[in-house]
């Protein structure tokens, strides 16, 4: 708890004034604020597939010019906190989850039981893999680690899917599967893109050559990773920027949801340098016969260090695929690689399972994807302090529980990952809870407002002295903190009784 | 909860819930169709669907580009591919390929993959190829810039291959055997003279006699490049030794022995590469027997001594040293500054490091993810420079490349 020093409102009293103007024109709050759910949502009846062209995104996103600045973060409530919705849930970062529920992730309730039916071959992205059945009917989409890199894609995949979930967003169930060749059969259907472009019967050849480029455990099986398809008619990926215009609940221009801004900080943090519209997939799911469209995440084979075929090119998380801004072009080729980049000097482990990841070089800030992702763009302090808090609520433990889902063979990735796990999570929170007013869990005790430091109880700060202000306006109570010495940062409090309503941050 | 039956629109909402229901009833009115951006349209009927379809592999009539012995130029011309027969274990191909300096080549491949299992491989060839114009200054070390002439070669070829791949990766030992038809005549540059005329047979050993050939040897080749259209890490040597018996007046027979070797040392997380090669084309006669010049080693390319010019040096024998330094500037682009050096000499047991040429110069690569699309090399020389052109990385090739 902070030592707080409270004043009468003097010198700020023109501020009040003109905000209470402003209140009397437009009612700040609803009696139910801070709500912590988005409504319910409205059929959707009329929602179809869609395909964006995976080449044009990346160009577009590549070579466009910047957005417009960006607007406040929507889908949130009076506080700030992201409202659980068909886009996210809050998990951990609301209500600590058990080791168990973390383990667990999305589900694992439907491990993929054997014999298997092939049904198909992938048909997205650059991995191979192939699509089966298990013996319940469930169909699965399996990917193989790369054949010099055994254990890396898979476990990736898994971690990512649990971290993910834990974090708040749908994902799908993965399971890592050491899959023996008797156990697998090809449906009679089964179709696969023949060499000269068109479909044609799966063959036992076709799943020999796939098997030639996976990795093989010690007994010759073959660890992959399956993954269930998400429940509900497949709707093709959401965009990171608008809205669906067939779905009556899609409100929110996604690059305006906080919960898609603050992505950028989860993807830093486990170097999801993949997320674009691609690696997420709409679904039309129902509720009480209700039919509406959920959005999941997929496909993490491309996190931490591994880039599902191939450890992840040291680049990746540095600089975008098209360098921005271009004149480091001419820049580069003048200095004849003799200046090179702090990533191109990082130290990665030689453990393969590892592949291209660490903390030391790692800077949450400049960390990004692949290619410009809008809604990564237009993220604020406020958007990567929310984030924050949610990474800073993963403790050692926590993350620890969560790598060993990925069923390393070798103790020694399981540490290397949970250490640098814990020093990226570390940076991330000692940047933005240092960039902003990191005071947070407020309350009334008495009648006083209590709120804690958030950088002081992580260690980024020595306790800090703060000034608080109260002025009454209307119903509320309004309490204004700030540091000593920095009274432009600011955290404004609307209290209600004893409710805590509003909660407005000016960095 | 606020049933979004009971708002009344024209009131402010009650509660948050209310006017985030009001907001999902207006979307709901008016709710649409996707439609696909009318830029994103545009870029997929011209850019995608046409990318797609140049890189999605082709079976039937397609068009082929290369295909044409080194200083052709530009190759182009149609390709009937079928590598779907048998149920995609019989891959059959035939091309005509011709250039704006008119060489031309007719080419036909039989394979077979996928035998037992991936392990063994069966390759067949025909090919009947015409070069009208290439270049020759004489064998031996210190032939003469200003001796350039130009001679044509029409080559007729019928050649199998036949692999062992124990890994089915990696390794692979094989055994080749073909016969190969020379007829070499006069150049057709109006600029330089016609080799024959310049050179004596002593000088030019075949000029005026041209022979046929049956050839037959081993190879084999230990391949772990990490991406060998782009290599970055690992290795790759080749060997083979092969037998060319003069079938018709017994007087050109010869031994030849080829050794290539590829090595990549990346640092710095795999942005820079020191690219290392060495090559040896070495050969044996009886007494009595010449290697005519037509089949003798040829040092000046656009990977050995590139700032030379093309086929500058010959001789029965050569090797080849080349390092390269290469820099990542951004993903799909490197640069290279490289030095290369070597020479022919007449006697296989010459073969030394002694008295080389040397050439350095710059390079730009162009890349996809997984190859290089296209190269432009700068090579500096004593007798100047050359800029190369080429559509593949410098030192991945294949030792049977001109087989089709």
């Amino acid at each position: 708890m902070v030592q707080i020093q409270r004043r009468l409102l003097t010198r700020s009293l023109p501020l009040f004034v003109l905000a209470a103007a402003a209140l009397a024109q437009v009612p700040h709050f609803y009696p139910d604020d801070p709500i912590t759910r988005a409504p319910r949502p409205l059929p959707a009846r009329n929602v179809s597939v869609q395909s964006p062209d995976v080449f044009y995104d990346f160009i577009w996103q590549s070579t466009r010019p910047p957005l417009p600045a960006p607007r406040a973060s929507q889908g949130i409530n009076t506080v700030g906190d992201v409202l659980d919705s068909e886009w996210y849930t809050n998990r951990h970062g609301r209500t600590r989850m058990t080791v168990d529920e973390l383990k667990r992730g999305p589900g694992n309730s439907h491990p993929p039981l054997p014999p298997f039916q092939v049904v198909g071959a992938k048909t997205d992205g650059i991995t191979p893999g192939f699509r089966m059945t298990d013996t319940s009917g469930r169909l699965y989409f399996v990917k193989p680690d790369p054949r010099t890199n055994p254990e890396l894609a898979t476990s990736a995949d898994v971690i990512g899917s649990r971290f993910f979930y834990a974090l708040g967003y749908n994902t799908t169930e993965n399971y890592i599967l050491n899959l023996k060749t008797v156990d697998l059969t090809i449906s009679p259907k089964a179709t696969v893109t023949g060499i000269n472009g068109k479909p044609r019967p799966m063959r036992k050849s076709d799943i020999d050559l796939t098997q030639l480029r996976m990795a093989r455990n010690a007994d010759g099986s073959l660890r992959v990773v399956a993954s269930l398809a998400a429940p509900g008619k497949p709707l093709g990926p959401f965009l990171y920027e608008g809205t669906r215009s067939d779905d009556p609940n899609d409100v929110i221009p996604h690059e305006d949801r906080r919960e898609l801004r603050a992505l950028r900080v989860f993807g830093a943090w486990l170097n999801h340098t993949d997320a674009k519209a691609q690696n997420s997939l709409d679904v039309l799911a129902e509720d009480n016969g209700v039919p509406y469209v959920k959005h999941f995440l997929l496909d993490f084979g491309s996190i931490l260090g591994s880039d599902s075929d191939m450890p992840k090119d040291a680049r990746f998380g540095n600089e975008h695929i098209v360098p921005l801004p271009y004149t480091k072009v001419p820049k580069k080729m003048g200095q004849l690689g003799l200046a090179p980049e702090p990533w191109e000097t990082a130290r990665f482990p030689k453990d393969r399972a590892v592949g291209r990841f660490e903390s030391k070089v790692f800077d949450p800030e400049k960390w990004v994807s692949n290619y410009p992702n809008p809604a990564f763009t237009q993220m604020g302090l406020d958007d990567a302090y929310w984030a924050a808090k949610q990474v800073m609520a993963f403790t050692d433990a926590d993350i620890r529980a969560l790598v060993e889902t990925g069923q390393y063979s070798r103790p020694e990735t399981v540490e290397y990952l949970t250490r640098t796990l814990a020093e990226r999570r570390d940076k991330i929170g000692r940047t933005y809870f240092t960039r902003v007013l990191a005071v947070d869990n407020f309350r009334i005790e008495g009648d006083a407002l209590r709120f804690d430091d958030l950088a002081v109880r992580h260690g980024f700060s020595a306790p800090r002295e703060f000034f608080q202000t109260m002025a009454s306006q209307g119903q509320y109570q309004v309490h204004r903190i700030y540091e000593k010495g920095k009274p432009e940062t600011t955290v404004t409090v609307h209290v209600m009784g004893s409710k805590i309503v509003g909660v407005e941050r000016k960095w | 909860m606020v049933l979004a039956g009971t708002i009344t629109p024209h009131e402010p909402p009650a509660s948050r819930e209310e006017e985030l229901v009001r907001a999902q009833r207006e979307k709901a009115a008016k709710v649409a169709a996707p439609v696909v951006p009318r830029d994103e349209e545009l870029f997929q009927r011209y850019v995608s669907r046409p990318l797609n379809s140049f890189f999605t592999p082709k079976t039937g009539w397609t068009v082929r580009l290369g295909g044409l012995m080194s200083g052709s130029g530009f190759g182009l011309g149609p390709l009937y591919s079928r590598p779907d027969l048998l149920g995609e274990r019989l891959d059959f191909k035939f091309s005509l390929a011709g250039s704006f300096k008119q060489y031309w080549a007719a080419s036909t491949q039989l394979s077979l993959p996928h035998l037992a299992g991936d392990r063994l491989r069966a390759d067949f060839y025909a090919r009947h190829s015409d070069a009208n114009s290439i270049d020759y200054y004489g064998s031996g070390p210190n032939s003469r810039k200003e001796d350039r002439t130009n001679y044509r070669q029409e080559d007729s070829s019928v050649d199998g291959r036949f692999s062992w791949r124990p890994d089915r990766r990696t390794t692979s030992i094989g055994f080749y055997g073909g016969f190969l038809g020379v007829n070499v005549g006069p150049g057709t540059s109006g600029e330089r003279p016609s080799t024959e005329r310049f050179f004596t047979a002593s000088q030019a050993p075949g000029i005026h006699q041209q022979t046929n050939f049956v050839r037959y040897g081993p190879y084999i080749e230990y391949n772990n490049l990490d991406k060998p259209g782009d290599p970055h890490k690992g290795g790759n040597y080749e060997a083979r030794f092969l037998f060319f018996d003069d079938v018709d007046v017994s007087r050109y027979g010869f031994r030849r022995f080829d050794g290539w070797t590829e090595q990549y040392i990346p640092f710095y997380n795999q942005k820079r590469v020191i690219a290392l090669h060495a090559a040896t084309n070495l050969t044996w006669t009886k007494p009595g027997q010449l290697v005519p010049f037509y089949l003798q080693p040829t040092l000046g390319d656009s990977h050995d001594l590139r700032g030379y010019a093309r086929f500058r040096y010959r001789d029965s024998n050569s090797v080849a040293l080349s390092s390269e330094y290469r820099w990542k500037v951004m993903p799909g682009f490197d640069m290279a500054l490289f030095l290369d050096a070597g020479k022919v000499f007449p006697k296989a047991s010459d073969l030394s490091l002694n008295n080389l040429r040397y050439t350095g110069g710059f390079g730009f690569r162009f890349k996809t993810r997984d190859a290089v699309v296209m190269r432009i090399d700068t090579g500096f020389s004593r007798e100047g420079f050359s800029i190369w052109f080429k559509f593949s990385d410098v030192y991945s090739r294949d030792l049977f490349r001109y087989l089709f």
